[in-house]
């Protein structure tokens, strides 16, 4: 029925059929056959996840045939392309049970295989091939074409199937599909924890027989806390969708037979496709639902109190004289920024700066005024235990730690209130008069107040004396042995005739010399 | 034993380290029948006596443009060669040998006497260059304890085994440099009435031979104590070796000037010639200008001490002070050939001083026939 093709092999019988770069016999489509459904399914998934799918989906095209016998079964048709592209289609097909074919037309003969590296050709043409004749090296079959199958109808009827725990907890994007009456509470709640969420209103056709519309709230949250995923998902009526590829989301936990990512080309630009689990079936959104965030949700929507109006206004003339006081607070510290020290500890204070690490030395500066030392330093002030440390109650104001204010105004209207300059440091002491204020400018770093005038003492400078730069040289003695005398060099031998007086050419004779014995 | 008496080993073992600082050898001793070798030697590396040049040179630089040192002329190596018989003959070894310091006499003699005077300007400044660092020459004593007992090695190292695993073995060194002058006190023996084997007069003519050497080491003690040689005037004759002799003896302190001073009043009192006096006069006073202007310099400097008007300015030159007192700013001016007035402001004379009843400059001034004036 079908024979192998010689290597350098030139004509073919199948029509179409045609020598690749690499001689294999090779027609201008493929075809697989599937035997079912669900080897069609097995067989796109395989390869989507392979990478192959999103070249194919430009050519590809799903037949139902009917065989001579009436049964039904799946052909798959591409273009074929080159014997690589065919390769890799072989090889997925031979995973999922499938044949291929190549060929053109009508007629398609079986690709090439381990047996035939160079492919096969027909030994003879089926009298009457109908719609598609498949030639293999066990059966030559006529099919019947039945119908064509959508491939974006089929992956809207495919249902998504669960998937493990682990591969589906924190998701980058998360939508979140709200039923109508439970919209204002989530947003309300995502609003007020200042989630980064964005939400829209979307409607849709039930679909089937029914012309019911259904509308829900769209959620839209951006890396969301596990705490907000894991609440979400408990409450009914709220259904949780990840993104899979650009233009559809599976229910959260779930995942599409086949990878959407791969087939992002049968969806519309702005199209939003959301694959429910449990049988629920998929909703197609024509366009892309107008997220807008949900706080502005919430205030628009929140119930606000109505506008009560012919109300007369005062200014706050009077005022309930009260004094300002200190009492014990029962909050937790704040940041310790100040301190102020009795005068009378300067001495222990100043040792106690000297000891400080230099580089929170320089964060502390200080202001003496006649009863106290008021030292300022963010971060380090903490470290001095002496006297009242002051915590910082923002606005430059400063109160004991410890206590709090009675009655408890903020730092800003305390400042307001004081009048004092606005480059003034106040310290809430709680004596008979209760606020002291420091302009910023007498606050100097404690480096400049830790030394007194320094005496310094200009040393004189004298010339290096001679030699400095030079090794010394010392003596390695090896003392004369008893027949030194006789023995060394230069004890035996004539001393040669005196030597005439040197003469150079700058030296100069010296000329009064005489002998201080008159000799 | 190599060959120490070459001239080459003799260069780079004694001289070299000697004028550029190492290790000293000294090996042995050396007889005047070298000399004969030394004239034209036949081992001459033109790198070692370069590098014994560049040395000196340096050296001669800091005390004075005194001339220059290209050459190395056998009467230096013959008083290098005395130098290191008399520090052989230090090592406590040797010490009572009567033989052996009665030959060295005679061969270091006859070295000296080949040697001879410095008759120029270069003789002395060459023969400074290369002993000029005598003074600093010293031996360096390691006293080792060890846990089995102890060890004494004079100027050597000692062996590495003995000092290896300090910790286990609980070694310990001590080390003691024992300086020029200290090395040839060892050559005095005072218990000898031998004359014939007296190394320190040997020691004494070989600093002589030397001037500016000699005087570089004027505060020695007794018995080396400095006196002024026929040599020494003879150097000072020379206006550029006078003003070395005076910036070395200033570099080396008031002990130095004071011992220089001592050694002048010894010679008037010797009755020396009063050409000499007026030299040794002139000197004197060039001394006492220099340094009276080195401490008004110091004086003009902020924050410096004002100099009092009662004390002398220059208690290390008593007699040089009384000598300028005497004399007056204008007339050792003239002596000295500097302007008056730079003269009087660095040596300002206080008018209500107290004139001394005993003026110590009175013997050299009366030796160098200047007449006394006040002032």
């Amino acid at each position: 029925m079908i024979e192998r093709v010689a290597q350098h092999q030139s004509r073919f019988r199948t029509p179409g059929l045609g020598p690749d770069s690499r001689g294999v016999a090779l027609g201008p489509s493929g075809v697989v056959l599937v035997p079912s459904m669900e080897r069609l399914v097995a067989f796109l998934r395989a390869a989507g996840e392979e990478g192959a799918l999103d070249e194919l989906l430009d050519s590809l095209r799903i037949l139902q045939v009917l065989s001579a016998l009436r049964t039904r079964e799946l052909v798959v048709e591409v273009q074929a392309g080159s014997s690589h592209r065919m390769d890799r289609l072989a090889a997925i097909a031979r995973l999922v049970g499938a044949m291929v074919f190549t060929g053109s037309g009508r007629h398609f003969v079986k690709y090439r295989d381990a047996q035939a590296p160079f492919g096969y050709d027909i030994a003879q043409l089926l009298d009457d091939p109908q719609d598609l004749a498949l030639y293999h090296d066990r059966f030559s079959q006529p099919y019947r074409h039945d119908k064509d199958i959508a491939l974006r109808d089929l992956l809207l009827r495919l249902a998504p199937v669960a998937v493990p725990r682990t591969r589906a907890e924190a998701p980058r994007t998360l939508y979140a599909l709200v039923r109508t009456g439970l919209g204002d509470a989530v947003v309300g709640y995502l609003a007020r924890w200042a989630v980064p969420a964005r939400v829209a209103v979307v409607e849709w056709q039930r679909g089937g027989t029914s012309d019911v519309v259904e509308r829900a709230w769209l959620l839209q949250l951006a890396q969301p806390a596990p705490r907000f995923t894991k609440l979400l998902r408990s409450l009914p009526g709220v259904r949780l969708f990840v993104p899979d590829g650009e233009r559809a989301v599976v229910e959260f936990g779930h995942r599409h037979p086949i990878p959407l990512s791969a087939c992002a080309a049968l969806f519309g630009a702005e199209e939003l496709v959301m694959f429910r689990a449990g049988g629920d079936g998929a909703i197609t959104l024509p366009s892309r639902p107008p997220f807008v965030d949900v706080q502005t949700v919430t205030s628009l929507v929140a119930n606000a109190p109505a506008t009560v109006e012919n109300v007369k206004t005062f200014g706050a003339s009077g005022s309930f004289s009260l004094p300002l006081k200190l009492v014990p607070s029962g909050s937790p510290p704040k940041r310790v920024a100040a301190a102020v020290i009795p005068l009378g500890d300067q001495d222990t204070l100043g040792r106690m700066l000297s000891v400080l690490p230099p580089a929170m030395l320089n964060r502390i500066h200080v202001a003496f005024t006649e009863t106290s030392i008021y030292l300022y330093g963010p971060d380090a002030a903490s470290v001095i235990a002496l006297g009242v440390l002051y915590e910082d109650l923002g606005d430059n104001v400063f109160a004991p730690l410890g206590w709090s204010l009675s009655p408890p105004i903020p730092s800003d209207v305390l400042r307001q209130l004081s009048r004092a300059p606005g480059d003034a440091r106040l310290f809430v002491t709680g004596a008979k008069v209760p606020l002291t204020a420091i302009p910023t400018s007498a606050f100097v770093p404690a480096t400049r107040v830790l030394l007194a005038d320094l005496p310094v003492l200009e040393d004189a400078l004298i010339a290096p004396p001679l030699d400095a730069d030079t090794a010394l040289p010392d003596v390695w003695p090896t003392p004369p042995g008893l027949l030194a005398g006789l023995m060394s060099p230069g004890a035996r031998g004539d001393v040669p005739p005196p030597r005439a007086p040197l003469q150079l050419d700058t030296a100069t004779s010296t000329g009064t010399g005489s002998d201080p014995s008159g000799g | 034993m190599a060959d120490y008496g070459s001239f080459h080993q003799f260069l780079t073992r004694f001289v070299t380290p000697l004028v550029a600082g190492g290790r000293v050898e000294v090996d042995g001793l050396i007889g005047p029948g070298v000399l004969a070798g030394w004239i034209r030697p036949v081992d001459l590396d033109a790198t070692a006596v370069a590098w014994v040049h560049d040395a000196a040179r340096l050296r001669l630089a800091k005390v004075g443009p005194i001339g220059h040192a290209d050459h190395l002329p056998p009467d230096i190596l013959a008083l290098a060669a005395v130098w290191h018989n008399l520090v052989a003959m230090t090592h406590p070894d040797v010490r009572g040998k009567m033989s052996l310091r009665r030959k060295v006499r005679q061969w270091c003699a006859a070295f000296l006497e080949w040697a001879g005077v410095p008759f120029s300007r270069a003789d002395v400044s060459l023969r400074h260059g290369i002993l000029g660092r005598l003074a600093q020459l010293g031996r360096v004593d390691t006293h080792v304890t060890f846990w089995a007992g102890y060890a004494d090695f004079l100027g050597v190292a000692p062996p590495a085994s003995l000092v290896a695993l300090p910790r286990i073995r609980r070694v310990s060194e001590e080390k003691t440099r024992v300086g020029f002058i200290e090395l040839l006190l060892g050559l005095d023996a005072p218990d000898l009435d031998d004359d014939s084997a007296d190394l320190v007069g040997v020691a004494r003519a070989a600093l002589a031979l030397s001037p500016l050497t000699d005087l570089s080491l004027a505060d020695r003690p007794k018995p080396f104590t400095f006196a002024w040689t026929s040599p020494a005037l003879n150097a000072l004759g020379d206006e550029a070796l006078r003003g070395a002799a005076a910036r070395i003896l200033l570099g080396r302190g008031a002990a130095a000037l004071r011992a220089v001073e001592q050694a002048t009043l010894a010679a008037v009192r010797a009755e020396c010639l009063p050409a000499a006096a007026q030299l040794l006069l002139r000197f004197h006073l060039e001394l006492a200008v220099f340094e009276g202007m080195s401490a008004a310099r110091a004086a003009e400097a902020p924050r410096g001490g004002q100099p009092s008007s009662g004390a002398s300015p220059l208690p290390s030159q008593p007699v040089a002070w009384d000598a300028y007192t005497r004399l007056g700013s204008e007339r050792v001016a003239a002596l000295v050939g500097l302007p008056a007035e730079l003269v009087a402001r660095a040596l300002p004379i206080d008018p209500n001083r107290a004139t001394p009843k005993e003026p110590p400059s009175a013997p050299l001034l009366a030796r160098a026939g200047a007449l006394e004036t006040r002032t």
